[in-house]
């Protein structure tokens, strides 16, 4: 898949945080593009930005400056039941920790996203219970996320993010409070998806393994971009 | 029973002393008995001091009143003593009495409501004066034996209730002595139950005739309790005012 | 909207992950709604009974009097017996029952006592209709007819005379003229009801009543019990029509006072539900905020995922409205069984006379009024969820970027 137009485009991304006199600028004028297909990580100090990034990429946040389009869509122009809904169609989310809700079964934490997409029930049931197994979680759909393992819980989470075919997985630090075989055997999963699913990934993590897997990775400094293997890899 | 009306009888008694004596000779019929002793009783008219005491367990008072009477139906009493009571005043015009309060300065028409209400307090009630000759219309009388006291002719009478009458009492039962004298008066309720009781205690001369000096009713399960009414003195068939029965007597007495 | 399907069993898992603090909830909204209910159903008995009780004993749905007889309550201030166009209204079908009377103050005499109370001439075949009295004969019998001589009396009057069944007693009134007028009576028969009413009301036949007071075939009063309470209006505008210069009322005008008291009990119904409701809305808006509060960032999350804030509030409403519906249902079905359970007469003879104070007799008869019981109840739950609205929309609320930032 060469260069077809990006699926996320930030141009000139600032944001800044006030709080009472201070004021703190986490984004500093960012411009990156994700391509359909990238698996990307992004890195950083703490404090430079990439959680700023993800969330104003996933439409979680709305940027002091500049703009972001998700696969054609200026974010910027949507309402908050508009972003909503875009969250809900194009970008599938896989957080750290508090992925999923605690009362619903494995296989009812994918279904609840084609719940919200209108799914029909028999319909969500089998894609749902494929999605769990295309992770490894067959026989364990009628988990509670208190039953599963921190591993396992990331597992569903990536099912869930995948199971609404997004255009993008956002992944804030998926792995960070996973062990360093789990978080191995995660990004492998992730890995393998992206390239099964053709869904894009932009993944931001410390992990140097996580990042050595990666087809691009990003550095962010200061809310800048300061080093793109992809600039590297393939100029413009 | 019989407070305003009696005093003045007495006179009339002796009057017909003779005629007194010759009656029950002459026919022992109960119904004369009892309307000879009344209508003795009833001097054309009287005027009479009289000593009340009230007697309770814990306690006992004293009264003093003047009475005066005119016929059957005419009544007036004010008492004059103790300080508290003085003024009080009852005025009985046939069927209606009156009473005044001193200090109230009040004249109220005794309505039905107070007819049980005790009569300053006694063992009397304001329905004892309002009724006092009852016993003549609204009973039966016979004769129920004889007795010999102090050398006269005790009859026994007994009073029961003529049917429908408005009487309360079950029967009466009455002692009169062949002079008119009556000696004893006793108030039985409907189960034949001694309810109350009016005993003659003293009798002596007043006027020049034989009296009953010393009344006392006795309620019959209250012992220790009782009403006595003495007459120091006495004067019948005395020519009274017309003035002295009216409404504005009853309030501003004149002598 | 994806529907309820998840949304439903969702809420419901949600009630149960705090279950100390949902039982917490939901004992406060049945225990509220419970003593709401059932005190409700408590006073209604009470208003009824009352009610009964100062209507049943003579007043009725109204009278009719002559025009100045409510100010001067004796035999001055009497009325012809009624006439062919009353009678044509009474004996229509708007009325269940009437009854003429003479009635008069008076003084009742025994052996012992000499007491005030009313004199009532009465015909008994009518009174029938109309008046707990005639059944309410505890000793001796009621009366026969309206030449019945005899004397029905209170039995709290009757002991107060120390007189009982069988017993003469005289009876002192004033009559036409003025004049004292006695009459002696038979007491026949002894009737129980509040010891007010037992004091106050001596019954005999309307022929001698009549009689003694010399009034001809007078009258001193009409009662009439209504088919329909809510008719009366009209039969009191039709018998005001029918009889020109009486004085016709309903009995809210005849006893304000027990008028004033029912609609008083109603009022103080809905004064202990909402103080009952401002507890329970303290303590679910209580709870639900700390539920919220805990729960900030999964509320973050379902927005993340797609899940409108619209439908986060609905989800959370949900979650109060079962919360609170179970309560309802609870407390409902608690008191319903409280009220069925003494359908039979709370009694309130350990109160002993004292009831009589508040006008009450002395069994109380709680009735369900489903009506008012769903009402209640639907306002109640209806109320809990509206209040429940101020936790919902926090939860609402609660931005999605939370997700992220508070992760770690």
């Amino acid at each position: 898949m060469p260069s077809e137009a990006p699926i996320v485009s930030c141009r000139g991304l600032k944001k800044r945080y006030r709080t009472g006199a201070v004021e703190t600028v986490a984004l500093n004028g960012v411009d990156l593009d994700i391509a359909p297909g990238d698996f990307a990580t992004l890195a950083g100090p703490s404090g430079s930005g990439k959680t700023t990034l993800l969330n104003l990429i996933g439409g979680l946040d709305t940027p002091s400056e500049g703009e972001v389009v998700v696969d054609g869509v200026r974010l910027g122009e949507l309402g908050k039941n508009a972003l909503t809904d875009l969250r809900l169609r194009k970008i599938g989310f896989v957080f750290q920790a508090y992925n999923l809700i605690p009362v619903l079964s494995a296989v009812e934490n994918v279904e609840f996203i084609l719940q919200l997409q209108g799914v029909a029930p028999a319909e969500r049931r089998a894609r749902a219970t494929a999605a769990l197994k295309e992770v490894g979680l067959e026989g364990m759909e009628d988990r509670r996320p208190g039953f599963l393992s921190g591993g396992q819980q990331q597992r569903v989470a990536v099912a869930r993010a995948l199971v609404s075919r997004p255009s993008i997985v956002l992944a804030d630090e998926p792995t960070a409070n996973l062990d360093s075989k789990t978080a191995g055997e995660l990004i492998d999963l992730m890995a393998r998806l992206n390239a099964e699913a053709g869904a894009s990934f932009l993944i931001s993590t410390h992990d140097a393994r996580v990042i050595a897997r990666s087809r691009r990775h990003i550095e962010l400094t200061d809310g800048r971009v300061t080093s793109d293997s992809a600039a590297a890899r393939e100029p413009a | 029973m019989f407070l305003v009306s009696r005093r003045s009888g007495l006179a009339a008694a002796l009057l017909a002393g003779a005629l007194a004596i010759a009656g029950p000779a002459a026919a022992a019929d109960a119904t004369a008995l009892l309307k000879a002793a009344f209508d003795n009783w009833r001097g054309k008219s009287s005027r009479a001091t009289i000593e009340m005491t009230i007697h309770r367990p814990a306690w006992e008072r004293g009264l003093t009143m003047q009475s005066w009477t005119e016929g059957d139906d005419k009544a007036l009493v004010r008492f004059t003593a103790p300080a508290k009571e003085r003024g009080n005043a009852t005025l009985k015009l046939g069927h209606e009495t009156w009473i005044y309060n001193p200090k109230l300065n009040q004249t109220i028409k005794l309505p039905a409501s107070m007819l049980a209400q005790s009569w300053l307090g006694s063992d009397f009630s304001y329905n004892d004066l309002a009724k006092a000759e009852d016993i003549l219309t609204d009973y039966t009388h016979r004769i129920t034996g004889t007795a010999t006291v102090d050398g006269h002719t005790a009859y026994d009478i007994e009073a029961v209730p003529k049917p429908g009458a408005p009487v309360v009492w079950g029967k009466q039962a009455v002692r009169v002595r062949d002079d008119g004298v009556m000696l004893r008066e006793a108030f039985y309720d409907q189960d034949m139950k001694l309810v109350r009781v009016m005993t003659t205690e003293k009798i002596g001369p007043l006027g020049g005739r034989p009296y009953p000096l010393v009344l006392v009713m006795r309620p019959a399960d209250e012992p220790g309790r009782w009403t006595r009414i003495e007459t120091t003195s006495a004067q019948f068939d005395v020519a009274l005012p017309a003035s002295l029965f009216t409404r504005s007597n009853l309030e501003n007495p004149r002598g | 909207m994806g529907g309820l399907s998840l949304l439903a069993p969702m809420a419901w898992r949600n009630l149960w992950r705090n279950p100390r603090r949902t039982w917490i909830t939901l004992a406060v909204v049945a225990v509220g709604l419970y003593s709401i209910l059932v005190f409700a159903a408590l006073l209604d008995a009470w208003a009824r009974s009352s009610r009964d009780a100062a209507l049943d004993v003579l007043i009725g749905s109204g009278q009719v009097h002559a025009p100045r007889y409510l100010d001067d309550q004796t035999i001055a201030q009497r009325m012809a017996a009624p006439g062919a166009r009353l009678r044509a209204v009474l004996d229509g079908p708007s009325v269940e029952g009437w009854a003429d009377r003479v009635r008069t103050p008076a003084v009742i005499q025994s052996e012992y006592k000499t007491l005030p109370a009313e004199l009532l001439g009465v015909r008994p075949a009518r009174e029938r209709a109309i008046s707990v009295v005639p059944r309410d004969v505890s000793a001796g019998r009621y009366l026969a007819g309206d030449a019945d001589g005899g004397i029905v009396l209170g039995a709290h009057l009757a002991k107060r005379l120390k007189t009982r069944l069988g017993k003469r007693v005289i009876v002192m009134a004033q009559d036409a003229t003025g004049a004292l007028a006695q009459r002696s009576f038979r007491v026949v028969g002894l009737y129980s009801a509040s010891q007010e009413d037992e004091d106050r009301f001596a019954f005999t036949g309307i022929e001698p009543a009549q009689a003694m007071l010399g009034i001809g075939t007078d009258v001193s009063e009409i009662s009439f019990k209504l088919a329909d309470d809510a008719g009366a209006p009209a039969t009191v505008a039709a018998l005001k029509a029918a009889g020109p210069g009486l004085d016709v009322r309903p009995w809210t005008a005849l006893a304000p006072l027990t008028a004033a008291m029912n609609s008083f009990m109603e009022a103080f119904v809905y004064i202990w539900l909402w103080i009952m409701f401002v507890l329970m809305a303290i303590g679910i808006v209580n709870t639900q905020l700390m539920a919220v509060f805990e729960r900030v960032r999964e509320f973050g999350l379902l927005q993340a995922l797609g899940m409108r804030p619209r439908l986060v509030l609905a989800e959370v409403l949900l979650e109060s409205a079962l919360l609170i519906g179970l309560g309802v249902l609870a407390g409902a079905a608690a008191a319903v069984a409280t009220v069925l359970a003494f359908s039979g007469g709370v009694d309130l003879h350990f109160l002993a006379r004292g009831a009589e104070f508040f006008g009450a007799g002395h069994v109380l008869y709680p009735r369900l009024a489903p009506a008012q019981f769903a009402a209640v109840s639907a306002l109640v739950w209806a109320l809990g969820v509206l209040v429940a609205l101020w936790p919902a929309g926090k939860a609402a609320g609660s931005s999605p970027a939370e997700v992220m930032s508070h992760a770690q």
